[in-house]
């Protein structure tokens, strides 16, 4: 599973486009395939962070993309 | 058929009639890239010289970068296009944040709007559609409260939204355009022209999918550029304490540069003890978190918080130029007074560094007796009174009183009030110009001669070295060089800052585009090498030259820094007595010119230059006007 430290999350989405990018094998950056949503409440900057049943902890890869991309060690894969 | 890199899409708004119709991207993208560069084009040759920037036929654009909504590192910018409101020239503003990806992925690469709508309107951007629909209650907000009002109405709290506050509903020259709160594309009073069309808001979502030409190679190039970043020591701090923590913190050698002009410049250096208490280690404290706009792996933006007391406030932002605007310049050390000003003009919608070079001017003029409280509705504009600054810069925002008499930029503030007050108020043609430009040399040059007028988002370079402030060499180089790269940059929607890790240490030269060339290369396949890149960086940024010049008759005579800056030394400090000659300043301008392939003695573009980079239409259109050599 993807472990998810929203302390840590600065809210920059690569994640989102990380994992469209590997459920589009690789063809397109497509926000409806993404199996990880952040969002932030722009009144309190609260960043909540989540990954759906769709995650496949990126079969295929060799490190899942949305924690190969996460520049801010939000994110964590526990195999 | 797929457009790779692209939405595919630029929307056609008339918001007169309440007509909208798109056209292929295509038509323009292979030669133009994207964003800034598809807009300059849009603007040159479908607006007339003659149409004013707050006439209905005036044309407001948004331009999303080609590399926007992908894995490009740092790639999120929205180029906002248009006829600028202080000259009627070249008006261009920049913003990141996350709406330029949210727009493309809602469909759409460009908007090109004409026209008035006869009530307020927002444009709704909704996955391949789009619609104008009422604006009526979020007319009279903040930029803060319209975002807000815009999510729940879609109850959705994705929804992205770029729009303007009180400042450019009231037609207010230093209006900005807003995104995601806190993000200003400022300057050129794009906020005002927003405002004349009665076009509140522009909001997003969507998940139209973006194609990538060549998957495997976009993706060496997306890890070349992370393991590049991650070379530099600064991206970790930028993510830990922001750009203001890491760039300004006490001791910086910015605080020496100039950027900051003291007190309307009449200095550039500002007393030390003053400088600690605003500093970005001091205001540490009030900063809560670092975030970061779409895409990017180096976070650079704070949320600030006050949590209580008469500045109680909290949102994001905090930037260098805010250390400019809001103490420097009006001599302002309380930094609580500080980011509350900065955090207002988000919400006003007022972009802070025109703002505030009108606001110290008339703090000038009250020190030197041309104003009394009397002119300023009771207000003190005593150096360093913050709660005056506060007071003000809302005045400002709704044209109320003394505010309304500022409201139209500082040339203009000038005329009215006369008495010698034209010689402080600092302008480059007619815009309000923040920047600093005596000691940093390549600062002041790509600042005064950029075709966005004063600002310093097109050719300005500097280095962080003190021992090359002072310097001429290369400059006129430099800023020839950074001009070009920058429209690359603009076109694809790469941010400045970040991307400066990769280039800004060293000589620009064409090969600092390689990064983004190569990014851009795999995601769209237009592969032009960096030298093709590089010449439609020439292209797009001689466009807004013969813009200016058609529109404005700009020529050589335009490209000089306000009376201020050659006349009065720096007073204190380090840099102390240094100022701008004539004798260099003309040397370095034929050298720019010379580079440019320009006319050296009018600084007019040349038949031959246009035509070696394939705009006889434009050389055409200005000798038509009698304005090229």
């Amino acid at each position: 599973m993807i472990l998810l430290d929203p302390s840590k999350c600065q809210g920059c989405r690569i994640c989102e486009a990380a994992c469209g990018f590997h459920h589009s094998g690789h063809k397109e950056f497509n926000p409806a395939l993404s199996s990880t949503h952040i969002s932030r409440d722009n009144d309190t900057a609260h960043i909540t962070m989540n990954v759906d049943s769709s995650c496949d902890l990126c079969v295929g890869e060799k490190t899942p993309l949305c924690v190969k991309y996460c520049a801010y060690g939000a994110r964590e894969v526990k195999r | 058929m797929t457009h790779s890199g692209y939405a595919g899409k630029i929307l056609r708004v008339d918001l007169t009639e309440g007509r909208l119709w798109t056209e292929p991207t295509k038509k323009y993208s292979n030669d133009w890239i994207g964003g800034r560069g598809i807009n300059d084009w849009i603007l040159f040759n479908e607006l007339r010289p003659e149409t004013g920037p707050l006439d209905p036929e005036n044309m407001l654009l948004f331009g999303v970068g080609s590399l926007v909504g992908t894995l490009s590192p740092f790639c999120c910018r929205v180029s906002v296009d248009t006829k600028n409101v202080f000259n009627g020239g070249v008006g261009s503003a920049n913003c990141g944040g996350h709406f330029g990806a949210e727009m493309k992925y809602a469909g759409y690469d460009n908007l090109v709007i004409t026209g008035r709508s006869p009530e307020p309107v927002y444009l709704w951007l909704n996955d391949g559609e789009a619609e104008l629909r009422d604006a009526e209650k979020l007319w009279g907000t903040t930029t803060w409260d319209t975002e807000r009002s815009i999510r729940q109405m879609h109850g959705d709290n994705e929804v992205r939204v770029i729009g303007i506050g009180q400042a450019g509903e009231n037609l207010v020259k230093s209006a900005c355009i807003m995104s995601d709160r806190a993000k200003a594309a400022g300057g050129s009073g794009v906020g005002a022209v927003m405002g004349s069309k009665n076009l509140k808001a522009v909001a997003a979502r969507g998940s139209q999918p973006i194609s990538v030409a060549h998957p495997e190679r976009f993706i060496d190039a997306v890890d070349e550029v992370r393991a590049k970043i991650e070379t530099f020591p600064k991206a970790k701090l930028y993510r830990e304490d922001g750009y203001y923590g890491v760039e300004s913190y006490y001791g910086s050698p910015a605080w020496e540069a100039g950027f900051r002009p003291v007190r309307n410049g009449q200095d550039d250096y500002w007393d030390p003890e003053k400088i600690k208490r605003v500093a970005g280690d001091t205001i540490k404290p009030y900063r809560k978190k670092i975030l970061a706009c779409y895409g990017c792996p180096v976070g650079c933006m704070p949320w600030m918080k006050i949590p209580d007391g008469p500045y109680e406030v909290e949102g994001e932002g905090w930037w260098n130029n805010s250390s400019n605007s809001f103490c420097t310049r009006v001599d302002v050390d309380n930094p609580e007074a500080a980011i509350k000003a900065h955090l207002r003009t988000n919400q006003l919608g007022l972009d802070g560094d025109n703002a505030s070079v009108v606001i110290a001017w008339a703090f000038e003029a009250y020190e030197k007796g041309l104003l009394t409280v009397k002119d300023t509705d009771g207000l003190e504009l005593t150096w360093g009174n913050h709660d005056a600054m506060l007071t003000l810069i809302d005045k400002l925002a709704y044209r109320e009183g003394f505010g309304d008499f500022l409201a139209d930029g500082v040339k203009a503030a000038a005329e009215k009030l006369g008495g010698g007050s034209e010689d402080y108020a600092l302008h480059i043609r007619g815009q309000d110009a923040v920047d600093g430009i005596r000691i940093s040399k390549g600062w002041g040059f790509g600042v005064v001669t950029s075709q966005a007028h004063g600002r310093h988002l097109r050719g300005a370079v500097h280095s962080f070295s003190p021992d090359k402030f002072l310097s001429w060499d290369d400059v006129p180089y430099n800023v020839h060089m950074q001009e070009q790269f920058k429209a690359i940059l603009d076109s694809t929607g790469t941010c400045l800052y970040n991307n400066g890790l990769l280039s800004w240490e060293t000589r620009i030269e064409p090969s600092s585009s390689r990064y983004i060339v190569e990014l851009n290369v795999a995601l769209t396949g237009m592969d032009y090498g960096v030298d093709g890149y590089m010449k439609i960086g020439r292209r797009i940024h001689n466009l807004e030259k013969a813009f200016n010049t058609l529109h404005c008759g700009f020529t050589r005579k335009d490209d000089y820094p306000p009376k201020r800056y050659w006349e009065e030394p720096v007073k204190s400090g380090p840099y102390k007595g240094e100022h701008l000659d004539h004798e260099t300043w003309d040397r370095m301008l034929e050298q720019y010119y010379e580079l440019h392939g320009w006319d050296p003695e009018t600084g007019l573009q040349t038949r031959e230059g246009l035509e070696e980079l394939g705009l006889g239409s434009v050389a055409d259109k200005l000798r038509a006007a009698g304005l090229v050599s």
